[in-house]
């Protein structure tokens, strides 16, 4: 089922389905893809009331599947203007699911604040004007108090949502958030504050007794070795494993490796901050995430479940600042503010960048002194980020707008006005690729390429293969998306287990191979989208930073241009335009013969 | 230190490091020893079960689960190949990346 709302005349409709979409896209970012697709009109305004939010579920998500707990959200980015996307997880989507919606779509603007209350088949707009203004924490607090239980979902926006940083997240359940493209901003311009979800009609699945026995055994192997470094350590293990392979951008991407690594990196983290194990939802055998809470100096009880490896990386080393503690505090900031803490990160250190060399004017900076390694000026440029004060007024329009109205595009490390993660694609080839060629701009987890990079399975100084690679894992993780199963289950949830499981739950016998050209459709069904907005092989690029010949690391733009041509033979498209074939529409039936 | 022997930096991360309670040891091993070698005599050392953890039985090789850099480079499938010389710096994660 799908639930629809326009704000604009608080019209609630719910609408079946379809089974072509069901079957052709499974879910989550099939579902996305294929709406926005179909209902965004190119080249609109991102915060015109004609762009939507669709927030997609899939079909494995609410089951006793404890690794299916995500959930996405789809717009057209006012950061990037072309395909937005983000996935979290938490309690909203099995709540959604549960309230016995597949989709929620979100049209329109409200005149004032509101917020969307569901209810199982009870929806209601309502008045959020007594919210405006607070943080994410904040407002959440409220919602579960007139709910009168913590057990439902909730999707708040902080100040930089309502300010239409371009940047904004949504945070989920408090410790998660939807964190890349401004889909915050994007809810902002709808004057959404919030929505909070309960659901209690339960999940018909078509094999209950088989789904049940592939979750029992799902949670007896994620207790083995296979996925012991993510039960143990989360994300921030691999900081020094990037750090010492010259894979860990450091001060506005001015070294490749960070000599404080190991001063904030996971062994710091355990002395210093740790707490406990969290996972998405209680019921998560592998509890990557870690609660942290800082114990002493200045941030005392400054408390997240994180920081993850990107923020680390973002607030982090690419900032200069190696105390786990100061990280926490700039974490817990981002996400009481709503801001995406990679591109709230990555504003802060070009800011650095241009202050240090020079080159912010007294009229554009004022009085603030933004040094690489001060805590506090990082703190400060983010709730200025967030208040729109100042040059914080310039960064939230995000560092490829900055950095063109300074005129100085050069220190913009950023594909498609999305600011690059923490993986350093001078290093990685294969990363360079992923990062030149992902639908939504630089984004490390629709191939996840630097996974084999940085363990050695593939040569990672080498450029011949990574077409193919970044393709076909492209197109996995696009079914990873849709399903919508946790991307770092896949040791222990395979193409077997994939396959098993989506028979399962829909009664639907698919093969691997039927199911990874839902992926490939997926993928390229993407590029069509942004296509329309202009996108074509000219803007599969890379920043200066990157391709800059004069500088220890670099991918060349010869290296970049051989495995584009790679990559597009690969998907098979045309390698002038970069576009898909129309022979390859037809394969994918997304074009008729 | 004999004129046949070197000295190599083993750096120790994540459990190996929280659980000895060690940053790092220097080894010293005979000219061009291999990376087994190494992980024996950290076992014997500091009673860490290195061995078993670096090494797969089956293959001879790493574990998929961990990683070994010897000067920043990392030596999956080269594990019997990679012949250690003095001042090499050898880093142990007994885990892999994420994130």
């Amino acid at each position: 089922m799908v639930l629809r709302i326009d704000l604009s005349n608080v019209k609630i409709r719910k609408e079946k389905l379809s089974k072509e979409l069901a079957e052709k896209y499974l879910g989550g970012n099939g579902f996305g893809v294929r709406i926005l697709y179909d209902e965004v009109v190119p080249g609109i305004d991102p915060l015109s009331p004609s762009n939507k939010i669709a927030f997609v579920t899939g079909p494995l998500c609410g089951t006793v599947l404890p690794i299916a707990v995500k959930f996405g959200a789809y717009a057209k980015s006012p950061l990037t203007g072309i395909l937005g996307e983000s996935f979290s997880s938490g309690l909203f989507a099995e709540k959604l699911k549960n309230a016995g919606y597949d989709i929620l779509i979100i049209e329109g603007r409200a005149e004032e604040p509101v917020y969307i209350k569901i209810s199982d088949e009870q929806v209601e707009v309502k008045d959020a004007r007594f919210l405006w203004g607070k943080t994410c924490w904040e407002t959440e607090d409220v919602l579960k108090d007139e709910f009168g239980t913590k057990r439902i979902g909730t999707l708040t926006i902080g100040p930089a949502g309502e300010k239409l940083v371009k940047f904004a997240c949504v945070t989920v359940d408090r410790y998660r958030q939807l964190g890349r493209t401004g889909i915050g901003c994007i809810m902002g311009s709808k004057n959404l504050k919030a929505i909070a979800v309960n659901g209690s009609q339960g999940i018909e699945v078509a094999n209950p007794d088989a789904l049940r026995e592939l979750a029992k055994e799902t949670v007896k192997r994620s207790s083995g070795p296979e996925i012991e470094h993510h039960r143990v350590y989360g994300t921030m293990g691999t900081v020094e494993i990037s750090s010492e392979q010259n894979a860990f951008p450091t001060r506005n991407w001015q070294a490749s490796s960070f000599e404080g690594a190991q001063e904030m990196g996971v062994e710091a983290m355990f002395e210093k901050t740790f707490v406990r194990d969290v996972g998405c939802v209680d019921r998560c055998p592998i509890a990557c995430g870690k609660l942290n809470v800082v114990k002493d100096g200045p941030y005392k009880g400054a408390t997240v479940v994180g920081p993850e490896y990107q923020t680390a990386y973002a607030l982090g080393s690419n900032c200069g600042i190696n105390d786990i503690r100061a990280i926490v505090k700039a974490n817990e900031v981002c996400d009481q503010l709503g801001i995406d803490t990679i591109s709230g990160g990555c504003a802060v250190a070009f800011a650095m960048e241009c202050f240090e060399k020079g080159l912010l004017s007294v009229h554009e900076i004022g009085d603030l002194e933004l040094r690489f390694g001060d805590p506090e000026a990082v703190l400060r440029t983010l709730r200025m980020i967030a208040s729109r004060e100042g040059i914080g007024n310039l960064l939230a329009e995000g560092i490829r707008k900055a950095s063109q109205e300074l005129g100085l595009q050069e220190l913009a490390v950023h594909v498609k006005g999305l600011d690059c993660p923490g993986y350093d694609a001078r290093t990685l080839k294969g990363t360079a690729l992923q990062y030149a060629v992902s639908s939504r701009g630089a984004c490390h987890l629709r191939a996840r390429v630097q996974v084999p990079e940085l363990r050695g399975v593939v040569d990672y100084s080498e450029i011949e293969g990574k077409g193919k690679l970044v393709k076909d894992r492209e197109d996995l993780f696009s079914l990873f998306d849709s399903m919508i199963v946790c991307k770092f289950a896949l040791p222990i949830f395979d193409m077997s287990e994939m396959t098993k499981a989506y028979k399962y739950a829909t009664g639907i016998e698919a093969s691997a191979k039927q199911l990874l050209t839902v992926g490939e459709r997926i993928t390229n069904l993407e590029r069509l989208f942004n296509a329309r907005e202009g996108i074509s092989r000219k803007d599969d690029s890379l920043p200066k930073k990157v391709t800059d010949p004069n500088q220890e690391r670099f991918t060349g733009k010869e290296q970049l241009e051989k495995m584009l041509d790679d990559y597009y033979d690969a998907r098979g498209w045309d390698r002038k335009t970069g576009l898909p074939r129309k022979e390859k529409l037809i394969e994918l039936g997304l074009e008729r013969g | 230190m004999s004129r046949n022997s070197i000295t190599v930096i083993a750096e120790l991360r994540g459990k190996a490091q929280i659980e000895i309670g060690k940053k790092q040891e220097r080894i010293e091993l005979e000219q061009d020893a291999t990376i087994p070698k190494l992980l024996d005599e950290l076992q014997t050392r500091l009673g860490w079960p290195f061995r078993e953890k670096f090494l797969d039985q089956s293959t001879g090789d790493l574990p998929n689960n961990v990683i070994i850099l010897v000067n920043g480079l990392p030596v999956r499938g080269k594990i019997m190949s990679t012949l250690l010389k003095d001042g090499d710096r050898v880093v142990l994660f007994p885990h892999t990346a994420c994130g």
